[in-house]
């Protein structure tokens, strides 16, 4: 990758994140949502209080943060309009795919990172602790990069919608619903489970949930990137044809 | 100087549709009725006109950002519309305010940033980023964050910004809102020496004075239509009524329009 | 008289704004049913004997402190941000009576949130809730706006001095949740951490509440809650008063009622 790439990809990002302290980051990205995921586990010992809450541990650490990059990437395009340099972007000779691959890679390694820190000092807390191997990394990683597209996706609709905001917070709550995180798939009616199949992060958390039962967990670890690969390129397909409308409606400016 | 056109603006219209609610009728809102207009290569061109009257519509049709409606808008004899790829490897533009920038980076990495995106090679970039900086005199304050910056310096990075891939149109959408005395007249030393080196201008604003030091040729509009155009001393000439200044001819012509 | 006149207006007043603003509304009505739905799953099967109280009025209380945090503490960092909180600060109505005439207004207009998990439990679920005691619930229902109203005070004020609010504003909502029993009783949580739990209201207001939808009441029980209650919103209305005078002069001092 070139070296224009890095810097396309790493300066918007430092500069939306600009975390000024290690002790900002701390608090953002890993005591609170470990708060979030406290809840849903202390619900799930008390409601389930023979099981292990391994289960628990892991669907909401990859949710919550899969939940943080959801938004930090879903409004990348709002904040682009909003600070009045999505023209620039538009108007520049760099394809808006470039721009949206670009954006990927620093909120994967930083959700990546979280998820990390989640599990593992959650699952201390509350049941054994989780081992870190290269497979459970591989699932990781996997999982982010398709919450991360699935984001990307989504900020693409800041060009026709003003209210994006609306959107980010329903796709969470259908994540929080439909991913397995908190409880079973099986517990939905028939005709909605299909929804757990086509979102980012169910088959990563299923994978992960194998995995740590020494089952083959390859098969869902493998859906999962193909769900990721899948908002991609809807998201470049997608980009193409916004930008075309946005041009039309005269909706690139702040005001 | 060379004296063909750079942009050939025929017929233009722009219609924007408004829904003010959801079940309420869209409201259509006419930005620009049937304007025609040249602008000659190597000048520094006036648009002039009333809030609300059109010209931030026409600098985004000219910016390959917005559809024209209908009607034909030629840039160095691209199209707007069809070629707008082409258009934009050779134009730039700085929308005034303080918007348009990573306000939580320093001016050098915006320029990198920036410079990057207009895809201006690695080796050009480390050359023409500190002569910019320098141009604008932002070099001293290279590495302090934007944010910390007063409006005449964020004014000031958006024009080294704008010239970052060297462009041969650089559009400005009132560059000096809200600038003090000293910072305007710095802006326009910028302004004056980047035409004088081949760059041409197109600038808004609602400055008449500026129009005045700064254009070689204006035109104004009035409520999507163009109502006067010519050289300055041509449209004080013909329309100004008391006083011999350009103010005096603005007023007359859009009170004479309304 | 021309008290309370003041106090209804200024109330209304803050429906009418809260109301207006779209995330508001869709925090208000879509994170009950949500959490309604979530919760109901995660207590499906289980042998929790009052599971239903827990469905129904815990993701109501999550639903009227995540407005709360939303509304009240909320605004202060957007009204930073679009710049009218030093406005605010400085107008002639005393900054803290504007507070204040906030606070009430979103905690009556959040504990909205109750009829819409009421009712989605209802709906989706086929739970319905007997109230069997009438007055002890409307009592426990008055001191639960009272507490929150009263909590969200300080809260207030401490936004007030970081530029950072939005930071700590995503700080505030889950711990609550936590401590204060609204989805699971607090002798699940460690010793140590019950402890912070005992020194807020939420936690006396949600017991009491719980307790109240008994079919058999257990007087001394609501006794004791009715009292911590009451006693701890005496302790916190004291130390706002002392809070306030610092935070005036740090508000001054480091000017960080505006964005920079
Ligand atoms: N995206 C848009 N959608 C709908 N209407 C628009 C849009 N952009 C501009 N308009 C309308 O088009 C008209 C012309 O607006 P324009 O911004 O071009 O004016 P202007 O001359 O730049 O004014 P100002 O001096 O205030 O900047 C106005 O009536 C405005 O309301
Ligand atoms: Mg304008």
């Amino acid at each position: 990758m070139s070296n224009s790439f890095w810097i396309l990809s790493w300066l918007p990002f430092k500069s939306e994140n600009s975390i000024s302290s290690f002790k900002e980051y701390f608090l953002l990205e890993v005591v609170s949502p470990i708060f979030n995921l406290s809840f849903f586990v202390l619900i799930a010992s008390f409601t389930r209080p023979n099981s292990d809450l391994n289960t628990w541990v892991i669907g909401n650490s990859f949710l919550l943060s899969a939940n943080l990059s959801l938004f930090r990437v879903g409004s990348i395009m709002v904040k682009e309009r909003y600070n009045g340099r999505l023209e620039t972007l538009i108007a520049s000779p760099s394809s808006t795919f470039r721009f949206i691959l670009a954006n990927t890679i620093f909120p994967v390694i930083v959700s990546t990172i979280t998820t990390i820190f989640g599990l593992q000092i959650s699952s201390y807390f509350f049941s054994q602790s989780i081992h870190l191997s290269f497979s459970l990394f591989l699932i990781i990683i996997s999982s982010m990069f398709s919450s991360v597209c699935f984001g990307l996706f989504l900020s693409n609709l800041a060009f026709i919608t003003d209210s994006l905001n609306f959107l980010l917070n329903l796709f969470y709550y259908i994540l929080l619903m439909f991913s397995g995180a908190n409880f079973p798939i099986s517990q939905l009616p028939h005709y909605l489970r299909f929804i757990n199949d086509i979102i980012p992060l169910s088959h990563g958390i299923t994978s992960a949930k194998l995995y740590l039962s020494n089952s083959n967990f390859k098969y869902q670890l493998f859906l999962e990137l193909l769900v990721g690969i899948f908002y991609l390129n809807l998201t470049i397909f997608f980009s193409f044809f916004l930008e075309k409308k946005a041009r039309q409606i005269g909706k690139l400016g702040s005001f | 100087m060379d004296n063909t056109n750079i942009i050939t603006i025929t017929d233009l219209t722009r219609i924007f549709k408004n829904k003010t609610g959801w079940f309420s009728p869209t409201e259509e809102v006419t930005a620009l009725n049937n304007v025609s207009l040249k602008i000659k290569r190597g000048t520094i061109f006036g648009l002039l006109g009333q809030n609300g009257a059109g010209k931030s519509t026409t600098i985004k049709i000219l910016t390959t950002l917005l559809l024209p409606t209908s009607g034909n808008v030629l840039i160095d004899d691209l199209d707007v519309t069809k070629d707008y790829k082409e258009i934009r490897k050779k134009i730039n533009f700085i929308f005034g305010g303080e918007q348009g920038v990573y306000k939580r980076l320093t001016p050098l990495d915006n320029l990198i940033y920036f410079g990057n995106l207009y895809k201006v090679n690695t080796h050009t970039l480390k050359k023409r980023i500190p002569e910019l900086l320098n141009q604008v005199d932002l070099y001293d304050v290279k590495d302090r964050l934007v944010e910390n910056f007063s409006k005449g310096m964020i004014e000031r990075l958006q024009i080294a910004k704008g010239l970052i891939n060297s462009p041969s149109i650089l559009f400005m959408d009132e560059p000096t809102i809200g600038l003090d005395a000293l910072s305007v007249r710095k802006i326009h030393g910028l302004i004056k020496n980047l035409n004088d080196h081949g760059t041409t201008i197109v600038l808004t604003t609602h400055y008449l004075k500026e129009v005045e030091e700064l254009c070689s040729s204006v035109a104004i509009i009035n409520k999507g239509n163009l109502v006067a155009k010519g050289t300055p001393d041509e449209i004080i000439e013909k329309y100004a009524t008391k006083g011999n200044d350009l103010e005096s001819a603005y007023i007359s012509i859009i009170k004479g329009d309304s | 008289m021309a008290f309370f006149q003041s106090i209804f207006y200024n109330v209304l007043l803050q429906f009418k704004m809260s109301l207006s603003r779209p995330m508001y509304r869709f925090t208000l009505i879509v994170s009950p049913i949500v959490n309604t739905m979530l919760i109901f799953e995660m207590f499906r099967k289980s042998n929790v004997s009052d599971a239903a109280n827990y469905i129904v009025f815990g993701s109501g209380l999550m639903g009227l402190w995540s407005s709360i945090t939303f509304s009240s503490i909320g605004d202060i960092s957007r009204e930073r941000y679009i710049g009218t909180l030093s406005t605010v600060y400085v107008a002639p109505l005393n900054f803290n009576l504007t507070i204040f005439y906030r606070i009430i207004g979103n905690t009556i207009l959040s504990s909205m949130a109750f009829l819409i998990s009421i009712i989605s439990a209802h709906l989706f679920f086929k739970i319905s809730m007997p109230i069997y005691h009438k007055y002890y619930f409307i009592i426990s229902f008055i001191m639960i706006i009272v507490s929150f109203s009263i909590i969200s005070m300080p809260i207030s004020y401490l936004m007030l001095i970081s530029r950072k609010s939005s930071l700590y504003m995503n700080m505030i909502e889950y711990p609550i949740f936590i401590l204060c029993g609204f989805a699971f009783p607090t002798n699940k949580l460690p010793a140590l951490i019950r402890f912070i739990s005992y020194v807020l209201t939420p936690t006396w207001t949600t017991k009491l509440l719980h307790e109240s939808l008994h079919k058999n009441l257990d007087i001394y029980q609501i006794n004791h809650a009715f009292k911590e209650t009451i006693l701890l919103n005496l302790i916190y209305c004291l130390f706002i008063l002392i809070l306030w005078k610092h935070i005036d002069s740090q508000v001054r001092k480091n000017a960080t009622l505006e964005v920079v």
